[in-house]
């Protein structure tokens, strides 16, 4: 790949998408660990954008900036903010660190390795509105008909759920 | 692409205008400081975290909120193509959004929505 | 592309189960009464007529849906599918007529409580008839989202809860592995449609990763170790039917799924022999052990069965391996299997739910809890002891002659090895159904307490008395069913 501006900002982004993404993990107030969630959000849908995947930039900030940080921020309002006191690690929770990330190694070689071996189409291969919102759209209703439809049941499976689980506690009338 | 370097460049301004504000206030605001104005605001008051604990209301609003907006995302791009996608796109849509719906009614008389 | 209404025909079973679903949240929210049987009721016709209308339609030739090829349809409605959800929507009727007396008890006789069977058991219905991976994904997570729902039903216990929340945790990050699977296949081959899948040359590292994460989704869902650690304190806290619906309603539906996976669309036969088996094997091996002997120490009947409901994963996993080395028979037996432990799990929750205290509490649900019950209660007594016999796999039942086809499956395929394993589980398994039925014969001994008494409710009666009879009808007569079996596979190209 040469150095070209698409480069350089795909290499900024993902940076600090891993960044922001280590952010989340390492940080210990709540609050600032979902700012740092949102930048990681944030820097993905830019690299969205940089694949050509347009809808799913936008989608990113529409359904994970917005709809799902909401979410978190209420998660952890409604948990009590307690100083904790920092537990050594049990004996057990400590040997499995190393297995966890020999087992985070071992598929991110195996993807590196496949990707490269699997020959994937490259940008000039693409049709020249992949991934741009009307694309999608003819895809949806064209060959994914069927499960467009079936998502309606199931968001309606996922809304009663929701309400028969968190308003059970009221007495029944 | 190019459309979406003019809207980096509109990231960049935003950005630049909130650090030349926040670097305006720093260094041409007066700082007199003494040390009564470093005190607390009437001795005695302990300085602690407030522990209030939102109500479990606000979460199955939010929740709500998600599954509906997940309507959005197929609403989004059938708007930009419904032409080209004639009476059957516009059937497929009503079909799904009256399934969802009737989720909103179930929603709604079951009192989900209600803050009593 | 248009759809005409014709043409949605054979999607009739499930159109139907989604509509009284609706119609019964709607009835939940306009005209609730207080009591909710007429509900269960209204449940119990729609997965009837459901499934009548799958069983009438097996025969007729396969329907194609949304699609004009079997690369690009999502529904495929052929014999398997329509025998698949017959199945489902079995175990869902008994489920629900287990229900009324027992959501009454524990204080959530709502009812959205079966408009969630319902979905639960059209999601089961589309992962049987999916051609590609999105359907399947689609159906499983219809079927798997109503099934959290159901299991935090019991308002006042917090086991119910812990429940729901490690269901929902464990069930949302095999979701994660499923769904990253499915797309690494899709970036491995560009299609999702089972058909295409089928043609591709095993070997990409891209495509192998795939299966694998999809394969974890699987033992996650069927609880086969090492992913089966959620099963027994969901078992236990979920609501007594919701636990016999889970056992045998997500189980079945996994395995269909697994099974058109193997046969039309991983092609794990002809490719994938050298990778998939031994991993498939030992998944077996593993979940069969750790099942049976884990189930032998439990003191809790709920959390035994849960144990139990994890070696009887190992039996089946037996059964894809067969199928997976090209046993035409395999399926077939899974299929049987998949039937007959469906009436006898049912069964068995059905009479600890008759048994059902108020206050509930684990100290009920002991072996010694049940003390005296056949001699109080000689029908329920008699249930139980067929019930534990069947799961065990002893004849005169449907459960014998499950194991029994199962079993020759995997000798016939050449794998008699696993045939050994199987009978040795088997064997273990004796051992603690055999200890249920003790407990119901032993000598009453005096505790404090109120003693458990059986509730009577007509529906469970019958609910009950159903399950016993296709148990004992399996095994007497296992002929029809297999033949049903035999057309299912026949319609996958076998």
């Amino acid at each position: 790949m040469g150095f070209t501006p698409e480069a350089l900002l795909f290499a900024v982004f993902s940076v600090s998408s891993v960044i922001a993404a280590l952010g989340v993990v390492v940080i210990r107030d709540p609050v600032k660990a979902a700012l740092s969630l949102i930048a990681c959000f944030f820097s993905i849908s830019c690299l969205f954008v940089l694949q050509s995947a347009e809808l799913l930039a936008v989608l990113e900030i529409l359904v994970y900036a917005g709809a799902i940080m909401v979410l978190f921020v209420f998660v952890i309002m409604l948990v009590e903010n307690r100083d904790e006191a920092i537990v050594n690690p049990a004996l057990g929770q400590r040997l499995g660190v190393p297995l966890k990330l020999a087992a985070v190694a071992l598929v991110a070689f195996a993807l590196l390795n496949g990707v490269r071996r699997a020959g994937l189409s490259t940008p000039e291969d693409l049709p020249t509105d992949f991934g741009s919102v009307s694309s999608v759209g003819h895809e949806f209703f064209d060959n994914f008909l069927f499960h467009f439809e079936v998502t309606s049941v199931l968001l309606l499976v996922g809304i009663v759920g929701a309400v028969v689980i968190s308003k059970r506690r009221k007495p029944q009338t | 692409m190019h459309s979406y370097g003019l809207l980096l460049v509109l990231f960049g301004i935003a950005a630049g205008i909130a650090t030349i504000l926040y670097a305006i206030t720093v260094t041409l605001g007066p700082r007199a400081r003494n040390p009564t104005k470093d005190e607390p605001f009437e001795c005695g008051n302990i300085v602690k975290q407030v522990n209030h604990r939102v109500s479990v209301k606000f979460y199955i609003v939010a929740l709500l909120f998600i599954l509906f907006d997940m309507e959005t995302v197929f609403l989004y791009p059938w708007a930009v193509i419904y032409r080209d996608l004639g009476w059957t796109g516009f059937w497929a849509m009503i079909s799904f959004v009256s399934v969802l719906m009737l989720g909103l009614v179930y929603v709604w008389k079951k009192g989900a929505l209600d803050w009593d | 592309m248009s759809i005409s209404l014709p043409a949605l025909e054979p999607l009739l079973p499930g159109l139907l189960l989604v509509g009284v679903a609706i119609l019964l949240l709607m009835y939940e929210v306009f005209a609730g009464q207080a009591d909710r049987t007429y509900a269960a009721h209204l449940a119990v016709v729609g997965l009837g007529l459901s499934m009548f209308l799958s069983l009438k339609a097996v025969g007729t030739p396969r329907a194609l849906l949304f699609g004009t090829d079997l690369a690009n349809a999502p529904l495929i409605v052929d014999d398997f599918a329509r025998v698949a959800s017959a199945l489902v929507a079995a175990a869902g009727l008994v489920a629900a007529l287990l229900s009324p007396s027992y959501a009454k008890n524990a204080g959530h006789d709502h009812g959205e409580y079966y408009g969630l069977i319902l979905f639960a058991v059209v999601g089961m219905m589309i992962m049987s008839m999916a051609g590609d991976l999105m359907t399947f994904f689609l159906g499983l997570e219809t079927m798997s989202i109503a099934v959290y729902a159901l299991t935090g039903l019991r308002a006042h216990d917090p086991r119910s809860t812990e429940a729901a929340l490690k269901y929902f945790l464990m069930g949302a990050f095999a979701t994660g592995f499923l769904l990253f699977g499915i797309a690494l296949v899709y970036g491995a081959t560009a299609s999702v449609s089972l058909a295409t899948l089928a043609t591709f040359k095993a070997g990409s590292p891209l495509l192998t990763l795939g299966i694998a994460l999809i394969l974890i989704g699987f033992a996650f869902k069927v609880a086969a170790v090492p992913f089966h650690m959620w099963a027994p304190d969901v078992y236990e806290g979920a609501p007594t039917p919701v636990t016999g619906f889970m056992a045998v309603g997500v189980k079945a539906a996994a395995f269909i799924a697994l099974l058109r996976l193997v046969h039309s669309g991983l092609g794990v036969s002809a490719q994938t022999d050298s990778t998939w088996i031994p991993i498939l094997s030992a998944l077996a091996v593993l979940t069969i052990l750790v099942g049976n002997v884990l189930a032998l120490v439990q003191q809790n009947v709920k959390r035994m069965l849960a144990y139990s409901s994890v070696s009887h994963a190992g039996y089946l996993l037996i059964g894809v391996v067969a199928a997976a080395r090209g046993e035409a028979s395999a399926g077939s037996a899974i299929i049987f299997y998949l039937t007959s432990y469906t009436f006898m799990t049912l069964g068995a929750f059905g009479v600890l739910t008759f048994l059902e205290r108020k206050e509930g509490g684990p100290e009920s649900e002991r072996y010694g809890a049940f003390a005296g019950i056949g001699f109080r209660h000689p029908a329920l007594g008699m249930a139980m002891s067929l019930f534990m016999v069947a799961l065990a796999g002893m004849p005169p039942t449907g459960g014998f002659f499950g194991k029994l086809y199962l079993f020759t499956a995997a000798i016939r395929a050449e794998e008699t090895w696993l045939a050994l394993v199987g009978i040795a589980g088997s064997l273990i398994s004796v051992y603690y159904y055999l200890r249920v039925i003790v407990a119901f014969y032993m000598r009453e001994v005096p505790e404090p307490g109120p003693t458990p008494t059986a509730t009577r409710s007509a529906q469970l009666t019958l609910g009950v008395a159903l399950a016993a009879f296709f148990v004992l009808q399996l095994g007497l007569f296992p002929a029809p069913l297999l033949a049903l079996t035999k057309s299912a596979m026949l319609s996958l190209g076998l």
